[in-house]
């Protein structure tokens, strides 16, 4: 109901749209044409950062297909995924896509869900950008996978480390950006569809996608795109993960138009996720937790049996988006963008309960709405040098409606963002200053026990709240200011690049931080929050050097960063050091509590290849994070384990119909994690493992520019036992044992006339256009 | 542009209904999917008659426990599940033996001698199950209760054993099992796990 009336909206929305841009058929030159705007070599990276491409600015397409190696013009340690890298990974969650990316980590949740981590940093400090508007969930959870959908990204590029003046407040440990492929800039009709089918949990995928550029309604670009995925348990090598089966689907629609220099995008985004929880990971009482960590196998396991029942416990959640976006290009003062988003987040989680209950045990509701307005004034020649940049204002409004057990309150809060940055480049060297200031106010609504509990803690005070009907609204504001500095040297120009890297970003405190009070359904602890938690500031300082000649191709990136106010989670102590205890009707729990503690993360992450463009290749990738609180030296938990990959590809010349074929066998080795201490951890950390995996894939090309593409992927193929640090999942059971995963995709274009070298394909490859230069960033791989 | 700009500005008028004021009373009150215990109640009726109860209203880890004083002899022990924070009071018990092929509740401690627990030395209470399923599996809600001078933690656990992948989880034997490994040898979860103090005299 709520999708059909999104779509009747905007349909009306668009007729009036339409209806503006034909009025004004015929001054066609009454303003400037943006392919007048010129940009260099630095605007297809800004362009990104402003989420353009998602909605294209059509006519820079030109320009971007030969400027799309983020890393030579980012001061930060910057890494895209896209085509063939991207496709090999299509049927799998947004975390495990960037995982190829060094110094992306991902962790494994309850259910067959999972969340990335970028440098030590897990979702609640991380950006996720979606066509340049803030991903906004429940993204505190541990257990609450990111709501996207990586089947509908054209790109993915991953930002490392803090980068709060580009994209705002939480960008502290980095910034995942998710760009849908670009729309079609010639007239006629494109078209993909997908088939992903795994072995293990007996997974099946399917995805489609269609656009349309009518040539009789000139400017008028449109798209829709689905897909369903159904599998169900996952298994070990040893026995099955009862009950994760999980489904999936999303629904999505674009619709552009454009005329002189404006352009208006429109986009509807549906995402619906059913998945069951994994029956091992319910006993959240201390007791049951601590005996499944004596035993190898977990309780119950040999009755287990893989089913695509999604049973209780379960958690059922929708996101939906609409983004409506007017950009205008003038020539001669630059662009103008302003961007509308409205998100409904929606998540229920349904426990074990008696068969009379029905409804969820814990529902959350989260409506955002998000204004943002920028200009980026067009390249002003400084001397030999180019001078690009911008300012911006961005305005958000969010309600959060919890209702369930115990656990957080109710908030409606504001934000209010201004920044401006700038960009000095030539051949030789870029330099990028930049400000910004956010402004957050919060009313918080507590119940009458929740704000006593907190008031006889001393946490809260009546003179801070004021009590109204039946509850408390206790009201905060925070200010913060982020500054970045980034300097980039083109020591030998193509060749070797140094870059530097000094960005602060800031993130005020969730509602789980300040208020929490109550047992988590998958973590056996009593979590209390503190209501007197203030702003959190990281400071990071980012050196990256970037190495490219014709038989090696390498980057290597550092980081410190020390975070001022760090919020951590842990165990609340008594003065003799033992651990507290919270006893409620369901036993005796460990309390946990958020405090402030000053932080410092440092650590080194990157990779090579060798012969990128010999028949064979060689790729190692690695990446080290160190954690801890600076006034006891004591490492921080959930740190990811030091890790190494590599791979060996072979990739043979064309054979008649057959392109970009490769074969490869990759290997993973990830370390112990040595920096646990076990007063922070209710288990000691896993052993250390190694995986085994290949691939295999071809592209065929079928009349013209249609394509079909195969590959296979197989992960863990020695079938190894294994816990991944990260993962919530480790305390209980294994990871998951060997899959193999069958992929086919079908492309097609139908242009009237013969594309031209400007003209996107849905997946650009330089395959298509061989007299195009390799302009991939080639990812590890 | 001013068309797009009065748009995006009214859209979220039509668009979505909303979750909902926050600062609503009505959704700030907790509203619980009839899950939640606040109350346990432990009736003895034999040569005293003595009604125990355990009870934390909110949830908070901040509980109200009576302490337990029988005389030496033979009781009845009924037991009853509570949420006291609704309005009328619901009895939770009355539901678990509606699924009492899901629930089994467990009497352990010290000074307890039963199905489910070994006496450390003399026993204080001597537990026996006084009720079955129809699987012919104890469930615990009715028991005697032998009373012996002495004093002892009388533990009270609620475990939800629900059917997992369509095996039942709840078998005859389970509280042997908790004699022998305690309540994590046990599948399901607690749903209650509670500890009185009794002394016998």
């Amino acid at each position: 109901m709520f999708v059909s009336r999104v779509l009747s909206w905007l349909f009306l929305i668009f007729l009036l749209l339409g209806g503006t841009g034909w009025a004004n058929e015929g001054d066609d030159d009454d303003s400037a044409s943006p392919e007048e705007d010129s940009p260099d070599e630095g605007d297809a990276e800004e362009s990104h950062d402003h989420g353009a491409n998602s909605a294209p600015p059509v006519v820079t397409e030109s320009v971007s297909v030969t400027a799309t190696r983020p890393s030579e013009t980012d001061t930060r340690s910057r890494t895209e995924i896209d085509g063939a890298s991207l496709d090999r990974t299509r049927g799998q969650d947004l975390a495990e896509s960037l995982e190829q990316v060094s110094g992306v980590v991902v962790a494994r949740g309850s259910a067959d869900t999972t969340k990335p981590i970028i440098r030590g940093q897990s979702e609640r400090r991380l950006l996720v950008l979606e066509s340049g508007v803030r991903h906004e969930s429940q993204k505190w959870g541990a257990d609450h996978a990111t709501e996207i959908n990586p089947f509908s990204a054209g790109r993915l590029s991953v930002i490392k480390g803090a980068a709060g003046v580009r994209y705002g407040p939480d960008a502290i440990g980095g910034v995942i950006l998710v760009e849908p492929p670009r729309l079609l800039t010639t007239p006629g009709v494109d078209g993909v569809a997908q088939l992903v089918g795994s072995v293990n949990g007996l997974r099946l995928a399917g995805a489609g996608r269609l656009d349309f550029a009518p040539a009789k309604l000139p400017g008028f670009v449109a798209r829709v795109e689905g897909n369903y995925a159904r599998g169900s348990s996952l298994r070990t090598p040893k026995y099955v993960l009862g009950n994760t089966a999980s489904q999936l689907w999303n629904a999505g629609a674009t619709l552009h138009y454009h005329r002189g220099p404006v352009h208006l995008t429109a986009t509807y985004n549906h995402y619906d996720l059913s998945a069951g929880i994994f029956y091992g990971m319910t006993s959240s009482t201390p007791t049951s937790f601590l005996a499944g960590l004596e035993s190898e196998v977990p309780l119950g396991a040999d009755a287990w049996r893989s089913s695509a029942v999604i049973g209780r416990p379960r958690q059922q959640v929708t996101h939906d988006k609409v983004m409506i976006r007017g950009e205008l290009f003038l020539a001669r003062a630059g662009t103008l963008r302003a961007t509308y988003a409205l998100q409904l987040n929606n998540r229920e989680e349904f426990e074990q309960v008696r068969a009379s209950v029905e409804g969820p045990q814990y529902d959350f509701a989260l409506e955002t709405h998000s204004f943002d307005l920028s200009f980026d004034h067009s390249t002003a020649r400084v001397g030999p040098s180019a001078l690009k940049g911008g300012l911006g204002l961005a305005l958000n409004t969010q309600d959060n409606v919890y209702r369930g057990l115990p656990l957080i309150p109710n908030h409606r809060a504001i934000t209010f963002g201004a920044f401006a940055y700038e960009r000095l480049a030539s051949s030789r060297f870029a330099l990028e200053v930049g400000a910004r200031y956010d402004h957050h106010g919060r009313n918080t609504f507590l119940s009458d026990r929740a704000f006593h509990r907190h008031e006889a803690r001393g946490a809260l005070s009546e003179q801070e709240c004021e009590e109204r009907e039946s509850n408390w609204r206790c009201g905060r504001a925070f200010d913060t200011g982020a500054l970045s500095i980034g300097g980039l040297v083109h020591v030998v120009p193509e060749v070797m690049d140094l870059k530097l890297d000094l960005s602060s970003a800031s993130r005020f405190p969730s509602g789980d931080e300040l208020y929490m009070n109550g047992s988590a359904p998958t973590f056996p602890v009593y979590a209390l929050g503190d209501p007197s938690l203030g702003v959190e500031t990281t400071w990071n300082l980012s050196p990256t050097l970037g190495l490219r000649l014709s038989w090696f191709e390498g980057e290597i990136s550092g980081f410190l960063s020390y975070s001022d106010d760090y919020i951590a989670f842990g165990p609340d102590l008594t003065e003799s050091g033992n651990p507290r205890f919270d006893v409620t009707i369901r036993g005796a729990f460990p309390r946990f509590s958020y405090r402030a503690v000053d932080a410092l993360f440092y650590g080194i992450d990157g990779g090579f290849t060798i012969g990128p463009n010999w028949p064979v290749s060689v790729r190692m990738h690695g990446s080290l994070v160190r954690g801890e609180e600076l006034d006891t030296g004591i490492p921080l938990p959930w740190v990811p384990a030091d890790r190494l990959g590599g791979s060996v590809r072979w990739t043979p010349p064309h054979v008649g119909p057959l392109h970009a074929a490769f074969i490869e066998v990759n290997g993973a080795y990830v370390f112990e994690q040595r920096q646990s201490v076990p007063s922070i951890d209710l288990a000691p950390a896993p052993p250390s493992y190694f995986l085994l995996g290949a691939g295999v894939g071809a592209r065929f090309h079928v009349r013209g520019d249609n394509t079909i593409e195969i590959g296979v992927e197989g992960s863990n193929l020695l079938n190894t036992s294994y816990r991944e640090y990260t993962s919530l999942r480790r305390y209980v059971a294994d990871e998951i044992g060997v899959d193999i995963r069958l992929r086919i995709q079908f492309e097609f274009h139908q242009h009237p006339r013969a594309r031209s070298i400007d003209a996107p394909s849905l997946e650009p490859d330089s395959d298509h256009h061989p007299d195009a230069p390799l302009i991939h960033h080639r990812l590890p791989r | 542009m001013s068309l797009i700009l009065i748009t995006t500005l009214t859209l979220p008028l039509f668009i979505i209904g909303c979750p909902g004021d926050p600062g609503d009373d009505d959704h700030d009150h907790e509203h619980n999917e009839g899950e939640f215990i606040t109350t346990v109640e432990l009736s003895f009726s034999g040569p005293t008659d003595v009604v125990a109860t355990w009870v934390d209203l909110e949830a908070d880890g901040d509980p109200v426990i009576d302490d337990i004083t029988l005389s030496p002899g033979s009781y009845d022990l009924d037991v009853r599940f509570l949420n006291e924070a609704e309005e009328p009071v619901e009895d939770i018990s009355v539901e678990v033996a509606a699924e009492e092929t899901e629930h089994q509740v467990f009497f352990l401690g010290p000074g307890v001698e039963g199905p489910a627990s070994n006496s450390v030395g003399e026993a204080v209470l001597v537990h026996a199950y006084d009720d079955s399923d129809v699987n012919l599996a104890p469930v615990g809600l009715a028991n005697t209760i032998e009373a012996s001078a002495g004093t002892t933690d009388l533990q009270v656990v609620l475990r939800h054993l629900p059917e997992q992948d369509g095996t039942a989880l709840k078998t005859s034997n389970l509280a042997e099992d908790v004699a022998s490994g305690g309540i994590g040898s046990l599948p399901g979860d607690s749903d209650v796990d509670v500890t009185f103090s009794v002394t016998v005299q």
